[in-house]
């Protein structure tokens, strides 16, 4: 009985401690755990530049200024699943709408490639990219999406890739709503 | 005398009941999301989400259950500043209108839009200057039971017994099976997420604003470009 109530009173201690540690430390571990998710890296010159789906307020603005300032020669649009609002015809369909982001901002036309597809999550985005690269198979992509959402993005990709992985990249673009350091 | 490996039997029991009963459980989970409310009377109607919206929007109007949509002024984003679409109001006001909802049965209330507490705040502002209107409130199902206590944690008491919440499925998944897609399993998850969170902070302090700049960011790379050799 008296083994017990110590056990009991060190794992209470233990956990008090260990829960004051992490209250006093979470404003620097937090931003650190958002770091650790974001793998992105600065530009380099790639063929293609591929805006993941989602967040068409600043990722496809940031693929188009990739291709603007020479870093991408063209850039991929992969066309995903229809939700309810696109179905009723409310809003146009998300690949239509990063289509003209990239017109708005001065891409052209014959730069923009739509890739074919139903996708409706990253691995069905990654599947949809791993085709391409096969049919490309000296291409080299720069993949921008959130920063958060990068070291997922790049652990799907992996698993599809392997060692062709050298040919990717990935530029991480804001967070929508929220900064890294305050998430 | 202590029978041998209960506990071990008792977790597999939970186990076993749970597996069996996964259907009903999973059910009430869901139902924990969701405020439903009758809104018998309430004759205006304010839209936060919800699937089908603006045709239950345009059935209810032409059976005279609703008199007066509300309409909020949306958040002012960069697809709408470079008209790649139209302002969220525009969206729904044409949608209505596709509906059978006239023009001048709609309300544009001004003051920019980017949360349902801010939502919640133009709703209390209007109320108090038509003191007999009653408001139903189109919330996506999932997110109803968060939409009802944003409500209830902004109007006062007598404003917020003048609105009622009503919870539109969504064509994909409800409550009886959310967790057989995708879809259902992320906005299932994604809403409890919005709730607990609520739970545990209340309102957030708004102290985000977004200062990045396309332009800016497209200079930054043609000047880095410009010196690679």
């Amino acid at each position: 009985m008296r083994h017990k109530t110590r056990y009991a009173i060190t794992v209470i201690a233990a956990a008090t401690l260990m829960g004051s540690a992490l209250y006093a430390g979470h404003p620097q571990l937090l931003p650190c755990l958002a770091g650790w998710l974001d793998i992105g890296t600065a530009p380099q010159p790639v063929d293609y530049v591929l805006a993941l789906p989602g967040d068409a307020e600043r990722r496809p603005f940031m693929a188009a200024a990739l291709v603007n300032a020479g870093f991408a020669k063209r850039a991929i649009i992969v066309r995903n699943e229809i939700s309810p609002d696109e179905e009723d015809g409310i809003v146009p369909p998300s690949w239509a709408i990063a289509k003209r982001v990239y017109l708005a901002r001065g891409v052209p036309e014959e730069k923009i490639v739509v890739l074919g597809g139903q996708s409706n999550s990253t691995l069905a985005d990654m599947e949809v990219l791993t085709d391409f690269l096969s049919k490309h198979p000296h291409a080299r992509v720069a993949i921008v999406t959130s920063a958060f959402h990068t070291r997922r993005a790049r652990w799907t990709l992996s698993r599809r890739l392997g060692n062709e992985m050298k040919r990717i990249s990935f530029v991480s673009s804001p967070n929508p709503g929220f900064r890294a350091e305050e998430w | 005398m202590k029978f041998p490996y209960r506990k071990t039997i008792a977790c597999l029991t939970l186990i076993v009941m749970a597996v069996i009963f996964h259907q009903p459980l999973l059910r009430v989970v869901a139902n924990v999301l969701i405020v439903d409310e009758p809104t018998e009377g309430f004759d205006h109607l304010a839209i936060t989400g919800g699937d089908h919206r603006h045709a239950i929007a345009g059935e209810l109007f032409r059976g005279g259950k609703i008199q007066r949509v509300l309409m909020f002024e949306g958040q002012k984003k960069r697809l709408i500043e470079y008209g790649i679409l139209p302002p969220p109001n525009e969206i729904a006001r044409r949608q209505l209108e596709k509906e059978g909802i006239p023009a001048d049965a709609i309300s544009l209330i001004g003051g920019e839009t980017q949360s349902t507490w801010q939502f919640a705040e133009r709703l209390d502002s209007w109320l108090r200057t038509q003191k007999t209107v009653q408001v139903t409130v189109f919330a996506d199902r999932f997110r109803s039971r968060d939409v009802r206590r944003v409500l209830d944690a902004t109007l006062s008491a007598g404003s917020a017994a003048r609105v009622r919440v009503r919870a539109l499925p969504d064509r994909r998944y409800d409550e009886t099976n959310w967790w057989r897609s995708r879809r259902g399993m992320k906005s299932f998850g994604n809403a409890s997420m919005v709730l607990l969170y609520r739970w545990i902070n209340g309102r957030p302090e708004s102290t985000f604003t977004d200062t990045w700049d396309p332009d800016v960011y497209q200079a930054q790379l043609a000047a880095q470009r410009a010196t690679e050799p």
